[in-house]
């Protein structure tokens, strides 16, 4: 990477301890020693199955929560150690799309006063007309027609719009986007994608793209991180990821998202993986995926393998990825 | 198309509610013939479940209300039979599974009994039969260990697991139908393969015909032999699936075809329609889709489409689809 990234995550780990001093039920590890870089104006995409450990990432750093060890940078500087006012003011740069915009809005203030507190919080006094071009940029207009409405007049596409328009208000340089789009209809989901990827063009902020689904991925995506079980199996350029998935994992995903057409249905190879995902609390030794891969050896239980590049920018943590058949789903 | 199996007949379902009268399910006509694995697709609160529950004779009431319509399953109008008749028929001739597993099945129950109360329901087996019919159900929905598993509650499996137990409670009378309400929506995406190709092979073993009520296109595509497009409220298309998705013929599933983003292939511009569905309390008097189309004419706005059928199995609502 020529410029320097504006977020660095470096050996993030972290443990839920569930329970009380004496509870029985294991920790568990959440996120597992995972480190990755996003340059400025790029699109990260984060994708893995449920529990895999997406939006504890997305939380740590928005620093929602701390990690267990490890460390996140941010345009420069560690957000756990800047004294309070400077980490005021690197935040305003952080923002974050929730998949629930009616969980993120609250309910009883208007859209003007929603828009309008990051810039009163920022000490900006004539906010009014930069609350109504806010409305303007994500599609909402004329903005007189829904400054004094509350959140529940709004549809979700709506409210999705709500919530991106207040992300964008101070200049964001990363926006952390946790399923934003996934409880919405696939034609509101189109509208909203097109408006995130307008955006980005206009203001070269960037995103990290929390997301189970593929499709929209590869669309959106200018790199792909695959999780499983709180590590990182492989990252890499999107059209490596989609077109040569190296891990048997990644190939998995891949045969098994299903493609709105039916000749190919037909005719891609499928891989049916075996069982369901074993629990965080009790990851399997070795390869945390030996369990289902289709291509596991004794050594894959044994001895867990470590995110290695095949190539420059595409590293891949498998002991046999050079088995795994990179055409598998095409 | 196959023998039919299930005709619906100008379908329609209404929901009395404090805003007005919600128009969930209009003029639905449906088909489904033996063996077949038919779809019905389109976007959240577009009358799919409502569907589904009016055939099924389960619509609550109130607020809910069939207002017109037959449903012939294998000769018999539905909507005549009595409660206990009909009670007879779900569970023994139509098998259903639904999206959340955890509302159908009893968190108090074993696996055991809550499979053999529905055999015990609908036929005539001595208690060791049934608990024999039992395993061997566990057994072909694939579920590891089914020894171990029968005396196990609901909340002890993963997702998965419970949709295979849905599955197997759905086949154990060994219905003719069964229809399944997004039963893969909630699982991720391996298991749901796994579930899709399950149900597939099930329904192929059995001779029994599908109908799967997804949002999902891609689902459609995989798993489906042929299609109904629905919009609010009305189905706007019918095609066998290649058809559909080879040459879509309506304005809203073309749009739709083209939103859909695929892990096949990017997409420097995106496209979407723009936007959103009509309220069903008080849907356009023309076609309901007039705001959102591109075609759309004068005689869209004044006079909704009727039903154009282009062969056996296709059809199109629309004023100006695409010939
Ligand atoms: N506050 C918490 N306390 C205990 N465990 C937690 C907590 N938050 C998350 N976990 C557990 O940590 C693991 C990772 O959760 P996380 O929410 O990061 O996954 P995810 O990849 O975002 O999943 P999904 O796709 O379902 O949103 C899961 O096993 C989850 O149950
Ligand atoms: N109990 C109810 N009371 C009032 N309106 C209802 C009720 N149930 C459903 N509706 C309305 O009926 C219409 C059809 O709903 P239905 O559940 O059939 O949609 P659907 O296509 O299954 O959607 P989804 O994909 O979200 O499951 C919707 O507009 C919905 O808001
Ligand atoms: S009837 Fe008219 S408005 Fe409706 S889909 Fe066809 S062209 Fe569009
Ligand atoms: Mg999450
Ligand atoms: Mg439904």
């Amino acid at each position: 990477m020529t410029t320097a990234p504006i977020l660095s995550v470096e050996s993030l780990t972290k443990t839920y301890r569930s329970g009380g001093l004496f509870s029985t039920t294991p920790p568990v590890q959440a996120v597992a020693g995972v480190s990755f870089d996003i340059a400025p104006g790029e699109t990260l995409a984060l994708v893995g199955e449920s529990g895999c450990g997406k939006s504890t990432i997305g939380r740590v750093i928005m620093n929602l929560t701390d990690p267990t060890s490890g460390h996140v940078v941010f345009d420069g500087s560690d957000l756990a150690t800047l004294d309070a006012k400077a980490a005021l003011e690197t935040k305003t740069h952080l923002q974050m799309i929730f998949q629930d915009p009616f969980g993120s809005l609250n309910p009883r203030k208007t859209v003007r006063q929603i828009l309008s507190q990051p810039f009163r919080v920022a000490g900006i006094s004539n906010w009014e007309p930069r609350v109504l071009d806010l409305l303007r940029v994500v599609g909402m207009t004329p903005p007189e027609r829904f400054v004094n409405r509350m959140p529940h007049e709004f549809s979700g596409g709506q409210r999705q719009r709500i919530a991106i328009a207040r992300a964008f208000a101070l200049q964001p340089k990363l926006i952390v986007a946790d399923e934003c789009v996934s409880a919405l209809d696939v034609s509101v989901r189109a509208q909203i994608l097109k408006l995130m990827k307008r955006l980005q063009q206009e203001t070269q902020v960037s995103y990290l793209f929390i997301s189970h689904d593929l499709g929209v991925v590869r669309s959106m995506a200018h790199r792909v991180a695959v999780m499983y079980l709180g590590r990182l199996v492989e990252i890499g350029p999107v059209e490596q990821i989609f077109n040569a998935p190296a891990h048997p994992y990644t190939q998995a995903l891949l045969s098994a998202s299903p493609v709105p057409d039916p000749e190919r249905e037909r005719t891609k190879r499928r891989i049916i993986l075996r069982g369901d995902i074993p629990s965080p609390s009790r990851p399997p030794s070795g390869c945390r995926f030996h369990t289902r891969c289709p291509i596991a050896r004794p050594l894959c239980s044994e001895r867990e393998p470590i995110l290695e590049a095949r190539s420059a920018d595409h590293p891949v943590a498998c002991h046999f990825s050079d088995l795994a058949k990179a055409d598998a789903w095409t | 198309m196959a023998e039919a199996l299930l005709v619906v007949e100008g379908l329609n379902t209404v929901l009395n509610t404090s805003e007005g009268t919600v128009r969930a399910v209009t003029d639905v006509s449906v088909e489904i013939g033996k063996g077949e694995i038919v779809g019905i697709v389109g976007e959240s609160g577009c009358g799919k479940s409502m569907t589904v529950m009016s055939i099924m004779g389960l619509v609550p009431s109130p607020p809910g209300e069939v207002t017109g319509g037959r449903v012939m399953f294998d000769g018999t109008d539905l909507r005549t039979l009595s409660g206990a008749e009909m009670q007879k028929t779900r569970g023994r001739r139509i098998g259903m599974i639904f999206q959340d597993p955890m509302t159908f099945l009893n968190p108090v129950l074993t696996i055991e009994s809550q499979i053999s109360e529905m055999l015990r329901h609908h036929l005539n087996l001595t208690k060791a039969e049934r608990r024999e019919r039992v395993i061997d159900l566990l057994r072909r929905v694939r579920i590891p260990d089914p020894a171990r598993v029968v005396a196990s509650y609901p909340h002890q499996l993963s997702g998965g697991m419970r949709q295979r137990i849905l599955i197997a409670t759905a086949i154990s009378c060994d219905p003719e139908l069964i229809i399944a309400d997004e039963p893969t929506t909630a699982l991720d995406v391996t298991v749901q393969a796994q579930i899709l190709e399950l149900l597939k092979e099930i329904i192929h073993d059995m001779g029994s015909s599908l109908l799967l009520i997804t949002h999902d296109l891609g689902v459609v595509a995989e798993t489906c032999d042929r299609v109904y497009v629905m919009y609010a409220g009305k189905v706007v298309e019918e095609a066998p699936v290649d058809e559909l998705f080879r040459t879509p013929k309506h304005p809203y599933t073309q749009g739709l075809l083209a939103s859909i983003l695929r892990a096949d292939e990017r997409r420097d511009e995106l496209y979407a329609l723009d936007g959103t569905v009509p309220n069903l309390v008080d849907v356009p008097v023309g076609c309901a889709f007039v705001d959102r189309c591109a075609k759309a004419t004068a005689i869209c706005e004044t006079a909704g489409p009727g039903w154009t059928r282009n062969s056996d199995v296709s059809g199109v609502a629309c004023w100006n689809y695409e010939t």
